[in-house]
């Protein structure tokens, strides 16, 4: 099966990106597809940037076949000839030479992240990082359907997303997803379970009850929705299917990690997030912190910066703010080390 | 071209189709704030002032890259989005050092004028470049890493010269822009008038020439480039393109000079000698396509990017070299002073001129023709920091016997400049007769690549007008096809020619360098000399000083050599 009938079905599966941003992948699949050009190129997307996520990299170890597998299903299918599996720089020193035995002869070309990071997994700069350019992000629109890789519509996905692809057209596909858990739990790891559950019933499922007060990180470490554990019921998992949990009192540690994430994280193209990322971490840093400041800057952050990296910042940081405040403490640099040995 | 019609401010605008909301903002009269923004380069997006709200839009946009699309409503001055601006405007203070001292920029710095707008505090957040890299490359070009902003634009506008001496290294805050030594720097300075924070200059000037101005030591002498006179009125709020040329020396002299003189007379002799070198190497077909050198960055190209084509440049002097020449060793003996007792200040649209003057073979026994270089700018800041406001200034008439304003030497302002007057003057010395339109219509405009050719007698004149770095690689390849395509190349490394140089105003783009372009074929018009061959003052320097072939060797003719381009000072700053 490929083509538009692949493409029929994936519709039917409903299935959207599973690197967090939860595009329709059959939109995303249909658009390469009609694209009228000379070339087209497909590319798996293993960079995994987001922080206590580890699911990519649990597929690739597990099933990488059948990630290969589902590359060649996506260029049969948008009518790519060369495709590319990019991935993180850990990633790829653990793997390389599985996988390069796999792709023996194959069209398919394995790459590295650089110079790594959490933005190197951003669509716009994996094309610029395969092109050989500054990991810098790019202007959408136009969107890499349109024009990608070398100015040719390409087709980005996640390595689940790919992986979850091939699992459809096989017919085995059974409505799962991976969830990656991790923090201040029994049994951290990957698991397999059903789409849009919730975190009570993952933590539940894998036997992962919290005996204290916790909160945690959905969707993501960095960009990842904070929730407290009164809604741990309603709250379905998103984004790239992350679970982190803390105890109450990490939150302050938790959000200087956070601002020192995204201060370091930044690609310094654009004045909101490299500055005020670096703002943020002088005031948080600071003996008496201005919070009206801090949000006034995560405003401009999240309204103003140029890519979804600076954007995203605000939602975990509120809610760390919102948390931090609870626990009435203030945050130092030695009370961070020791939060994180 | 379909037609759109969008809503800017609840203004309705019908517009074509495929421009961004920015563009279609500023040609309606509507302001919006930015910095990075230039309509040369591509848009960066980086300064995140430009914002705009679309209707139905979850967030703010920047305008600089918003393509308009029918129906579309924009509000570009909402609470929010001044709020957000304020906000990203004190970021940048943060990165941008207050030194204004010596800064070109600062009576009309466009940070401060948009901290004024939005009536921020400038030291609202502490300056955080704790180490900032200050960089000298380039022969002239000097970059101060603690005002920088990141915009990339100087990176954009070397790219788009071709040259790519600049690159951005690093990421986040350690963000930097640093320069290259795999492609030498031309001092082209296109990276200056790209900057929008004055983070890049030329090497300043103004201090010694100011010096030298209260010392007195010295008989002081001015000279002007034929494009400073279309251009240095938009540092005094005139429109571009406004004819300066008496203004300017009533301004020098209030300076303090003891004489002004006009280039034009440089530009015709080179004019002259260039004309006879290119009929001489014409009928000979000696290394031909001869190329002009009247552009100094190009001359640095060619010794350090392409040293292949060093026989094919002329051997003559640009004008500012032969001017300075003819001011130190022939007028200094007819005002009878010594010619050390001259100070020779050229005033130029170009930065490469800095260099220019230093190169040692046009030297006459140690001695500079020229001593001292000032931009356009550099000028501009000197009459303001005297508060003279050049917009107020009576005319006055340069100083005879060398200042006489030519059409034949204005032109070489322009793009196109330098070939038409040596056609002019070569179509006079192949056929003893002038040309009966002296208007050479195709060598004019701003068209990167033009060809022209012109019949003369029996034979055809093969020629190519070259501007704007960015060109040259065309050039060559249609070069590499057919090396006998061209009898004769001018090349100009700045978009337009001189018009464009790296040393006039900041605020340019290709509509304020038609206008320049434009003033200087108005000047030629009026002209009531066209003709360098005609002009008497070269007339009477060729029959009487530069009559024998050593003297014309010494003052007119220059040499070249195949070069590894300067290298890179970095200094670090604590």
């Amino acid at each position: 099966m490929f083509g538009q009938e692949l493409i029929d079905e994936i519709r039917k599966s409903g299935l959207t990106g599973r690197s967090g941003s939860g595009f329709n992948t059959a939109d995303k699949w249909h658009a390469v597809l009609n694209a009228n050009a000379e070339k087209k190129y497909v590319i798996a997307n293993g960079a995994e940037g987001e922080p206590d996520t580890h699911k990519d990299y649990y597929l690739l170890s597990h099933y990488p076949q059948e990630i290969i597998k589902g590359i060649i299903l996506a260029m049969h299918t948008v009518g790519a000839m060369e495709g590319f599996l990019y991935l993180k720089a850990s990633y790829f020193d653990r793997l390389q030479s599985k996988l390069r035995h796999l792709l023996r002869g194959l069209p398919i070309k394995l790459v590295v992240e650089n110079p790594g990071g959490y933005r190197c997994g951003e669509e716009t700069i994996v094309i610029q990082v395969i092109e050989g350019k500054r990991a810098e992000p790019q202007f959408k629109p136009p969107y890499p359907t349109q024009k990608g890789l070398w100015g040719y519509p390409t087709l980005i996905d996640n390595v689940e997303t790919i992986y979850t692809v091939k699992l459809i057209n096989d017919g085995k596909y059974k409505k799962t997803h991976y969830y990656t858990i991790s923090g201040h739990v029994e049994h951290p790891g990957t698991f397999e379970a059903p789409e849009n559950i919730t975190v009570e019933n993952l933590l539940v499922l894998t036997d992962n009850e919290p005996q204290e007060k916790t909160f945690a990180q959905v969707g993501g470490g960095a960009s990842g929705n904070i929730v407290t554990d009164n809604t741990y019921f309603s709250c379905k998992i998103t984004g790239t299917g992350s679970v982190s949990l803390h105890l109450l009192g990490e939150a302050p540690a938790r959000l200087l990690k956070l601002i020192k994430f995204y201060k370091k994280e930044s690609c310094g193209k654009c004045i909101p997030c490299r500055e005020g990322a670096y703002r943020l971490y002088e005031l948080i840093t600071a003996p008496k912190i201005n919070w009206q400041e801090i949000e006034d800057i995560l405003d401009t952050m999240e309204k103003t910066s140029f890519c979804a990296l600076g954007r995203s910042i605000a939602l975990p940081a509120r809610g760390l703010i919102k948390l931090a405040g609870e626990v009435k403490q203030t945050i130092t640099e030695e009370e961070y080390a020791k939060n994180n040995n | 071209m379909p037609k759109i019609t969008i809503e800017i401010n609840g203004k309705k605008i019908e517009t074509n189709e495929g421009k961004t909301v920015f563009q279609i903002a500023k040609e309606n009269g509507i302001y919006i704030p930015s910095l990075c923004y230039h309509p040369d380069l591509p848009a960066g997006s980086s300064c995140r002032l430009c914002l705009a709200q679309v209707d139905g839009s979850p967030r703010p946009t920047t305008s600089c890259n918003l393509t308009a699309k029918d129906g579309m409503k924009i509000k570009t001055n909402t609470p929010e989005i001044k709020k957000l601006r304020a906000k990203n405007l004190e970021f940048i203070f943060g990165e941008h050092v207050i030194n204004c001292g010596d800064c070109l920029k600062s009576f009309d710095c466009t940070i401060l004028q948009l901290a004024k707008e939005f009536g921020i505090d400038i030291y609202h957040y502490k300056h955080r470049k704790s180490q900032p890299r200050h960089y000298t490359y380039g022969h002239v070009i000097e970059f101060e890493g603690n005002k920088c902003i990141e915009c990339n634009n100087c990176v954009e506008a070397c790219k788009n010269q071709s040259i790519g001496c600049l690159k951005t290294a690093d990421f986040n805050q350690e963000t930097h822009i640093i320069p290259s030594t795999e492609s030498p720097c031309i001092s082209c300075g296109q990276c200056i008038v790209h900057c929008p924070v004055g983070a890049i200059h030329s090497k300043n000037n103004v201090k010694e020439v100011e010096r030298e101005l209260s010392l007195k030591r010295k008989k002081i002498v001015f000279q002007f480039a034929p494009s400073v006179r279309v251009s240095i009125g938009e540092e005094f709020d005139l429109p571009p393109g406004k004819i300066m040329t008496g203004q300017i020396i009533t301004g020098l002299k209030k300076l303090g000079a003891d004489w002004v003189v006009d280039v034009d007379l440089g530009a015709d002799l080179t004019t002259y000698a260039e004309a006879l070198e290119l009929v001489e190497r014409f009928s000979e077909k000696k290394n031909l396509p001869m190329m002009t050198t009247c552009c100094p960055s190009w001359v640095l190209y060619v010794e350090t990017h392409h040293p292949e084509f060093i026989p094919n440049l002329t051997s003559v002097r640009s004008p500012n070299m032969i001017a300075g020449g003819i001011l130190r060793q022939i007028f200094a003996k007819k005002v009878s002073i010594q010619c050390k007792d001259l100070y020779t200040v050229s005033v130029m649209p170009c930065t490469a001129k800095k260099h220019e003057i230093n190169r040692q073979e046009m030297w006459h026994n140690g001695v500079k023709p020229v001593d001292a270089v000032l931009t356009t700018r550099e000028l501009a800041y000197l009459f303001k920091k005297r508060g003279i406001n050049l917009a107020l200034l009576p005319s006055a008439k340069p100083d005879s016997p060398l200042g006489v304003e030519t059409g034949s030497g204005t032109i070489y302002g322009s793009s196109g400049g330098v070939m038409e007057a040596a056609l002019r003057t070569g179509y006079y010395f192949i056929t003893g007769k002038n040309l009966k339109n002296v208007e050479i219509k195709d060598a004019r405009g701003m068209k990167g690549l033009k060809e022209v050719e012109v019949q003369i007698g029996k034979q055809t004149l093969r020629t190519a007008v070259v501007n704007g770095m960015e060109n040259i690689e065309e050039l060559l390849v249609r070069l590499k096809e057919d090396p006998n395509r061209y009898h004769y190349i001018e090349i100009m490394a700045c978009p337009g020619g001189c018009i464009g140089g790296g040393g006039q105003p900041i605020s340019t783009d290709e509509n304020i360098r038609q206008k320049r372009q434009n003033a200087i074929y108005e000047i030629d018009k009026k002209s009531t000399i066209r003709l360098a061959h005609e002009n008497p003052v070269v007339k009477n320097l060729m029959d009487n000083e530069l009559k024998t072939k050593s003297a014309r060797k010494r003052l007119l003719e220059t040499k070249y050599q195949k070069s590894a381009g300067p290298g890179i000072i970095q200094k670090i700053i604590n």
